[in-house]
C-alpha cells in the first residue's frame, strides 16, 4: 500500500504542480471538469449503453404516457409505477460503472482531500495532537517502565500534556507560533515516530496536507488508502497513528471560499457532473 | 457531423431476469460503495432518482389535480352522458378490405375470427363514395360528409394557372420569409403547410363533448388537427424530402437516372468500397443536402458494412437494415434526422443497393405529424422507430422493378406489425372514449399482388410463381387480418365497447387502362400542338385554344372552362353543363377494342353526385369504371399515348378506382346493426350517436340503429324461433 501511495502522491504532485498556484476554486474546478469527462468516458465504456437508453426511452414513453393520457388515472399511476421501475432500472445498471470508477477514485478523493479539505494551521492557534500507543507500550508507560514524550519543536510550544492511566492515547496541546512545515516527533521508549504539522497560509505550502498518520484499518479499507501522504507507523512501533485534531478539523471552506458552494467535495461533485452533461451529447453517452 | 443510430423494432423489451439477479449480487456485494462520492454515483443518481421525483410529482400533481379535471370532463360530457350507449367505439380500418375475396375466404373456413365477430354482432357490405379512392373515401369516413363537401375528389387536383397536378389534400408551400440584413437576404421560419380537406371529422366533435379520441393513421389527417386526443397523420405526409415518397437506389450498372417515385443513383464499385450519399431534404439554398456514406464488402461473406457519420451497420443481402437515423446539416447549427431502411440487393458482378424513402424521424420530427406534438415521440420512445411516411410501403420501387415482391411484402408486413403495436397500445390506454386505427397492407398488398390471384391478368407474366407466399400473399393478407381481429375482440368483447371493422372500398382487377386523353383527341374534345414532343408529360402538349376536355388524376376529366382554367375556352354555363352530359355519355359507351367489352359503367357529372360548397372543385365528369380497368398511368400525368387502351403490365395490378357500386367495401360489428344499406359516412354519426352526441347538421351521414349488446334482430329471432320449432 505504502508504494501504491507513493505512487499516487507522485503522479499527483506532477499533475497538480502547474495549478498549485491558483486559486483553489479555479485549481479544483479544472480538476473536477477533467475528472468528469474522464468518467464520463469511463461510463460508457463500462456500462450496457443500450440498455440504460432503453429504460431512459421508457421513463420518457411513461412520462408522455402521463401527459397525453392524463384524464385516465390508470395510465397515470401505471406510468409512474413505470418511471419507478426503469429509474430502478438505470440505478441498478449503473452499479457496474460506479464500482468501476471506484478504482481510480477513492485515491483521487484521497489526493484531493489532501489540497482542498485539510488546510494548514493558522500561525498562533493551539491544537490537540494524539497519539495511538499500542497496547504492550501503553501498559508499560503506566507503570512507569517506558518514558513516552513530544520532542519540542522551533516555532511552537508545547503547552499540555494528558495521558489516562486508563487509555491507550496521549494528548499533548500545542500553540504554533511560526509558519512553516514542522516535524513532530514522539518517542515512545527507544522508538520514535515523526508527524508533519503545516502552519501558515496555505497559498505558501502546496504540499498536501496530512492530518493523520496511521497504520489503523478502518472496515475493509486501510486507513492509510484515505490518507497516503505519509507512511504507516512499523507494524512493530510503540505508536500506532498520530493526529494533529486541528487538521482534522480545520474547515475547508475557511480556506477555499468557493463561491456559492462551501464544500469542496459537493463543488467537486457539481461541476464534474455539470462539465459531464455538457459533454454529453458530444461523446453520445446515455446515462 | 452525422450520426445515425440504430432504431428498434417493435417488440415487447424483455431483459433477462439473470441480469438482474447479477446487478443485485454487485449491489450488496459493494458494501463499501456508500464511501463513494464522484461523477459516476452522480449520473447514477441525476439519471435515476431525478426520474423517481419526478414520477413522485407528477404522481402528486396527477392526484391533486384529478378531480379538477374530472369536473371539467363532467361538465362537457353532461350533456352526451346521460344518453350515452357505450364508454367505447373502436374503428378497426382495414384499407381496402374487399367483400367477395372475405366471402370466398369465409366459405373456405379461413377465417374464424371474422365469423365470430358476424355471428355475435354483423356483417354488411359498406357503401363508398364515388370515386373510391382511399382520400376520398376515408375523408367522407371522418367528416361523415360526402365530397362536395370535404373537397377531397382524388389524390391530385391541377393547378388552376398552368394545368400542373398537385396534391388534392395539402399546400406546401417552399416560400419561407426572408430578412434583409445588409444586403443580404437570410431565409427563416418553416414551409407553409395547408390541409385542404374541409370539414369537422367526428372525433372533434366529440372532443368538444370531453369525449377522448385515439386517431391512429386514418389518411387524410395531415397537417394534424387539434382535438380532445392524440392523433398520429398517415396518408398524404410527405417523406424527408417533401415527396410523397422518394427511393433511392444505388448501382454500379447503370447511370444516375429517375425513376418514377424515386432516383437512381450511379456509384464507383473499386475494392469491394462503394463511396457515395444520401439525398436529403432541400438545404438553405435549395439544393438538396447531402450525408456521405462508405459501403465496404466482405467477400468472404458476402456481407458489408455501411459507414454513416461515426456509425456502422451491417447490411446482409436481401435482408432490410432496422430504421436508421440520419442526420442532415442544413446549415451552421442546423439540421434535420430522417430515418430510412437499407436494402443490400447484390454485389456481384453489379452493386445493387436499395434506401428507402428518408421519412419523418419520430423522435425528432422536422415537421408536425402528430397531436400532440409529441405523441409520435411518445410512439417512438414505446416501440421504437417506425414508418412515417403517408405511403410508407414503396409501391413505386416495386413497379419499377427495383423491389421484388419479397422485398415489399417485407415493408408492408412491418408497417402493419408496427401499426398493430401503436392499436394495442391505444386500447390499453383508452378505456373510455374513441379509438380509430387505419392498416394499409391490406391496400398495398391486393395493389401488387392482385395478378397472382386474377388468371387473365396482363402483368401476370405467365405462371404463378411457385413460391407459396407470392401466390398465397392475399390469402395469407386475409388471414393476417383475421388473426388481428381475433386479438382486437379480445380487449373489446363487452358490452361497454362498440367495435367496428371497415373497409372504405374493395378491390378489383385492373388489366387495362385507358388514356382519356388519347380518347379525347380521337373524338375531337383535345387538339395537340402541331410541334408535340413525344413523351411530354402534364399536358405540354395540349393546344389549349383548341380543347375542351383533359384528363390529370385517377378520377375523371376536367372541362377547360373559360375563366376558371386559365386558358379556357368553353363558355361557363349551358355550354358547360351541354358539354359535360356529352361527354358523360359518350364515356359511358367507351368500349375496349379487345374485346368490345364497355370500359366505363356510368361516367357521372360531379355536379349532380356531389353536394356541398366545393362541388365545384371537383374534375367535372367522375368516372365510374367497369370491372377490370381504370385510367392509364400515362393519363394520370397528363402524359398523351397514341393508343386510347393498353395492357396494364406493371406489378400494381389490382385497383379500385372504378364505379362504387362494384368496390363496396366491409362493415362488421361486434353488435347486431339494422341497415339496409350501410355506407362508409353513416361510421361517424353512428360512433357520435352511440356517445350520446348528436349527428352536426352538416353530415350527410345518419347514425345506424345499433341493437342492444346480445340483442339479435327481429329477422334473426324469427329464425331463431323457427329452428326451436324444427327441433322441438
Amino acid at each position: 500500500m505504502a508504494t501504491f501511495n507513493r505512487f499516487c502522491n507522485w503522479v499527483f504532485e506532477l499533475t497538480y504542480a502547474p495549478m498549485a498556484g491558483w486559486p483553489p476554486w479555479v485549481s479544483l474546478g479544472v480538476i473536477s471538469a477533467v475528472i468528469g469527462v474522464v468518467m464520463l468516458l469511463a461510463y460508457k465504456y463500462t456500462s450496457w449503453q443500450s440498455q440504460i437508453g432503453k429504460a431512459r426511452d421508457e421513463i420518457k414513453a411513461r412520462m408522455l404516457a402521463m401527459r397525453l393520457f392524463k384524464d385516465n388515472l390508470g395510465v397515470t399511476l401505471a406510468s409512474q409505477g413505470g418511471v419507478v421501475w426503469s429509474s430502478l432500472k438505470i440505478l441498478f445498471l449503473s452499479i457496474p460503472p460506479i464500482l468501476v470508477a471506484m478504482i481510480p477514485m477513492v485515491p483521487l478523493l484521497a489526493q484531493l482531500a489532501g489540497r482542498y479539505q485539510f488546510a494548514p494551521l493558522p500561525t498562533g492557534k493551539s491544537t490537540y495532537v494524539r497519539a495511538w500507543l499500542s497496547d504492550a507500550f501503553a501498559a508499560r508507560e503506566v507503570k512507569g517502565e517506558a518514558s513516552l514524550a513530544l520532542d519540542p519543536v522551533p516555532g511552537l510550544t508545547i503547552e499540555k500534556f494528558w495521558r489516562r492511566a486508563d487509555s491507550k492515547e496521549a494528548w499533548w496541546k500545542i500553540r504554533c507560533d511560526q509558519p512553516g512545515k514542522h516535524t513532530l516527533t514522539v518517542r515512545a521508549g527507544d522508538e520514535a515516530v515523526t508527524k508533519s504539522l503545516p502552519v501558515g497560509d496555505y497559498r505558501s505550502i502546496t504540499d498536501a496536507v496530512s492530518p493523520k498518520r496511521t497504520s489503523f484499518y478502518a472496515g475493509a479499507l486501510d486507513n492509510t488508502l484515505m490518507l497516503p501522504w505519509e507512511p504507516p507507523p512499523p507494524a512493530d512501533s510503540p505508536v500506532r497513528a498520530i493526529e494533529i485534531s486541528g487538521l482534522m478539523e480545520s474547515a475547508a471552506p475557511d480556506v477555499l471560499s468557493i463561491p456559492l458552494v462551501g464544500n469542496w467535495i459537493l463543488y467537486f461533485l457539481i461541476v464534474s457532473i455539470v462539465f459531464a452533461l455538457i459533454v454529453k451529447p458530444v461523446f453520445n453517452v446515455r446515462i | 457531423m452525422n450520426s445515425t443510430k440504430t432504431g428498434n423494432r417493435p417488440r415487447i423489451r424483455r431483459e433477462s431476469p439473470l441480469v438482474w439477479v447479477a446487478c443485485v449480487v454487485v449491489l450488496f456485494a459493494a458494501a463499501d460503495a456508500h464511501a463513494y462520492i464522484g461523477p459516476g454515483a452522480g449520473f447514477a443518481a441525476v439519471s435515476s432518482m431525478g426520474g423517481i421525483v419526478i414520477a413522485f410529482l407528477a404522481a402528486m400533481f396527477a392526484l391533486i389535480s384529478a378531480p379538477v379535471r374530472m369536473l371539467i370532463r363532467w361538465f362537457k360530457r353532461r350533456k352526451a352522458h346521460a344518453r350515452a350507449r357505450v364508454r367505447r367505439v373502436v374503428v378497426l380500418g382495414l384499407d381496402g378490405m374487399e367483400p367477395k375475396l372475405f366471402e370466398q375466404f369465409l366459405s373456405e373456413g379461413k377465417l374464424p375470427n371474422f365469423k365470430r365477430l358476424m355471428e355475435q354482432g354483423c356483417f354488411h357490405r359498406l357503401g363508398t363514395v364515388a370515386p373510391p379512392l382511399s382520400p376520398v373515401a376515408w375523408s367522407s369516413f371522418l367528416t361523415g360528409c360526402n365530397p362536395g363537401k370535404h373537397n377531397i375528389f382524388d389524390f391530385l387536383t391541377r393547378d388552376r394557372r398552368n394545368y400542373m397536378p398537385m396534391m388534392s389534400s395539402v399546400h406546401i408551400s417552399s416560400h419561407r420569409r426572408t430578412l434583409k440584413i445588409l444586403g443580404k437576404e437570410i431565409p427563416y421560419g418553416a414551409p407553409e403547410m395547408r390541409g385542404l380537406r374541409r370539414g369537422k371529422p367526428f372525433w372533434t366533435t366529440l372532443g368538444e363533448y370531453g369525449i377522448f379520441s385515439s386517431v391512429i393513421r386514418v389518411p387524410i389527417t395531415w397537417p394534424p388537427e387539434k382535438h380532445n386526443g392524440v392523433l398520429l397523420s398517415a396518408m398524404c405526409l410527405p417523406d424527408l424530402r417533401g415527396s410523397q415518397g422518394t427511393f433511392s437506389f444505388y448501382t454500379s450498372k447503370g447511370k444516375d437516372a429517375e425513376h418514377t417515385g424515386g432516383e437512381q443513383i450511379h456509384v464507383e464499385f473499386k475494392n469491394g468500397v462503394v463511396d457515395s450519399y444520401f439525398v436529403g431534404p432541400p438545404g438553405k439554398d435549395g439544393k438538396p443536402v447531402h450525408t456521405p456514406f462508405r459501403v465496404t464488402m466482405d467477400p468472404q461473406t458476402g456481407h458489408a458494412r455501411i459507414k454513416i457519420g461515426k456509425d456502422t451497420h451491417e447490411l446482409i443481402p436481401g435482408k432490410y437494415t432496422p430504421w436508421i437515423t440520419v442526420e442532415f446539416k442544413l446549415g451552421f447549427r442546423s439540421k434535420v434526422t430522417g430515418i430510412c431502411e437499407i436494402l443490400l440487393l447484390g454485389s456481384q458482378p453489379h452493386f445493387e443497393m436499395y434506401v428507402t424513402p428518408f421519412n419523418i424521424d419520430p423522435n425528432a420530427p422536422a415537421m408536425p405529424i402528430s397531436h400532440p406534438n409529441v405523441y409520435s415521440q411518445y410512439l417512438a420512445k414505446t416501440q421504437g422507430n417506425f414508418a412515417t411516411l403517408g405511403l410508407a410501403e414503396d409501391t413505386w420501387a416495386m413497379n419499377e422493378k427495383i423491389l421484388d415482391d419479397d422485398g415489399f411484402l417485407h415493408q408492408c408486413i412491418e408497417a402493419d406489425a408496427e401499426r398493430e403495436v401503436m392499436f394495442f397500445d391505444a386500447l390499453k390506454k383508452v378505456k373510455d372514449g374513441l379509438v380509430v386505427c387505419v392498416f394499409d397492407g391490406t391496400d398495398r398488398i391486393q395493389h401488387m399482388f392482385w395478378r397472382y390471384i386474377d388468371p387473365q391478368h396482363p402483368g401476370r407474366q405467365g405462371q404463378c410463381p411457385a413460391d407459396r407466399q407470392r401466390r398465397l400473399a392475399i390469402e395469407d393478407l386475409y388471414k393476417r387480418n383475421d388473426e388481428l381481429v381475433g386479438k382486437v375482440m379480445a380487449q373489446c368483447n363487452d358490452e361497454k365497447t362498440l367495435l367496428f371493422v371497415i373497409s372504405d372500398h374493395g378491390f378489383n382487377s385492373f388489366r387495362r387502362g385507358i388514356d382519356w386523353n388519347r380518347w379525347l383527341i380521337d373524338h375531337g374534345y383535345m387538339t395537340l400542338k402541331p410541334d408535340a414532343k413525344p413523351g411530354a408529360k402534364y399536358l405540354a402538349n395540349v393546344d389549349w385554344s383548341k380543347t375542351r376536355a383533359y384528363c390529370l388524376g385517377l378520377a375523371g376529366i376536367w372541362l377547360n372552362v373559360k375563366d376558371r382554367e386559365a386558358q379556357g375556352i368553353v363558355e361557363p354555363g349551358e355550354e358547360e353543363r351541354k358539354l359535360r352530359e356529352e361527354l358523360c355519355a359518350k364515356m359511358s359507351e367507351a368500349r375496349d377494342p379487345q374485346g368490345g367489352e364497355p370500359a366505363v359503367k356510368r361516367a357521372m357529372d360531379s355536379r349532380v353526385i356531389y353536394k356541398g360548397p366545393f362541388k365545384t372543385e371537383a374534375p367535372d365528369i367522375i368516372v365510374g369504371y367497369n370491372e377490370g380497368y381504370r385510367v392509364s398511368w400515362e393519363a394520370a400525368v397528363g402524359d398523351i399515348t397514341d393508343a386510347a387502351f393498353r395492357d396494364n403490365t406493371k406489378a400494381w395490378s389490382g385497383d379500385h378506382c372504378i364505379h362504387p357500386s362494384l368496390v363496396p367495401g366491409v362493415m362488421f360489428c361486434n353488435r347486431v346493426i339494422e341497415a339496409d344499406a350501410p355506407r362508409l359516412m353513416d361510421i361517424g354519426p353512428t360512433a357520435l350517436e352511440m356517445f350520446g352526441v348528436p349527428t352536426p347538421d352538416i353530415m350527410d351521414g345518419k347514425a345506424m340503429q345499433v341493437l342492444e349488446w346480445g340483442q339479435r334482430s327481429a329477422g334473426a329471432k324469427a329464425v331463431d324461433l323457427r329452428r326451436e320449432a324444427a327441433t322441438t
